[in-house]
């Protein structure tokens, strides 16, 4: 497994519409090569909000930051988690290879899930940009990610 | 991927409340490094109940061993599983950046940290911990290794 890029800037939002969060860019990872990316999340208390976690790769939202997806427990606390997301790159006639694994907590509380692809193909290969995204239902709370890394992973 | 501590002696329970289970030690796992960590786990037939494992790092219990988490299901039958636990560091303002994904027999499921922050500086130590439902049956656990991940 090989480390490909990162991004350790935090970036957080209180937008209760879809904006970009952390990044990883200058990526080349060719058609069948199969890649991990892992990234914290957190969300702050101030209000019983939920808050959303997806994926765009290059500029294609692949991953949707909504409900059913990534998302905080809910509860007015401080909770934070990781994410795990894993795929390949673009080999037709396979155009949505990959998924999300994620864990999060507060207090006494987690949530945890496995998401698919909702929202579009991956574009073709090169994939050269994983983007995180990120949405509030209350602005009252803030919603950080940080800590992304990417890998690939050897064919031979 | 580079492997940093491995335990391959098998523990086993028949306690109903949690205990400890697998250790590794001596880990040096400091703030924001990825890591992983795997560990198989069984159960043997013997009572209509399930078996559930958790996880501790350094003193603190971080996953309780918690019916819908790190769980087998609950026919009267053996099972067995594997358990990952993937996660960062300890990183300020993200005490909970790890989870763990499971899956059993038919059970499978992605856990967050449910009973406390890793309010720590350093990873040393990770233990697996776990309980029976039911005394009759036995929880086993093995082969827990640990990797880290470079960030460069």
């Amino acid at each position: 497994m090989t480390w490909v890029g990162g991004n350790t800037t935090e970036v957080t939002t209180t937008s209760t519409t879809v904006v970009d969060l952390i990044a990883v860019s200058s990526l080349s990872i060719g058609a069948s090569i199969p890649f991990l990316v892992i990234l914290v999340f957190r969300t702050t208390a101030g209000a019983i909000a939920d808050a959303f976690l997806g994926f765009k790769i290059n500029t294609t939202v692949v991953m949707s930051a909504a409900v059913g997806g990534i998302s905080n427990t809910g509860a007015n606390q401080a909770e934070s988690g990781q994410v795990i997301f894993n795929g390949r790159g673009t080999a037709d006639p396979y155009l949505r290879v990959g998924g999300a694994i994620y864990g999060m907590g507060g207090g006494t509380t987690q949530i945890g899930l496995q998401i698919g692809p909702d929202n579009a193909n991956f574009p073709t290969a090169p994939l050269t940009d994983i983007v995180s995204l990120g949405v509030v239902s209350n602005a009252a709370i803030s919603l950080g990610s940080d800590e992304m890394h990417v890998y690939t992973q050897a064919t031979s | 991927m580079t492997w940093v501590g491995g335990n391959t002696t098998e523990a086993t329970t028949t306690s109903l409340t949690a205990v400890d289970l697998i250790t590794v030690s001596a880990l040096s796992i400091a703030g924001a490094v990825p890591f992983v960590a795997q560990f198989s786990y069984r159960k043997t037939s013997g009572a209509a109940a399930l078996v559930n494992s958790g996880g501790k790092v350094n003193t603190t219990i971080v996953i309780a061993p918690a019916t819908g988490e790190i769980s087998t299901g609950s026919t009267n039958q053996a099972e067995s599983g594997y358990a990952s636990l993937y996660g960062e560091g300890p990183i300020t303002n993200y005490p909970r950046s790890a989870m763990s994904v499971a899956g059993a027999f038919t059970t499978q499921y992605a856990t967050g940290l449910d009973s406390a922050d890793m309010s720590i500086a350093t990873i040393t130590d990770l233990v697996s911990d776990g309980l029976v439902g039911n005394a009759s049956i036995t929880l086993g656990q093995d082969d827990l290794h640990v990797y880290t991940l470079t960030t460069s």
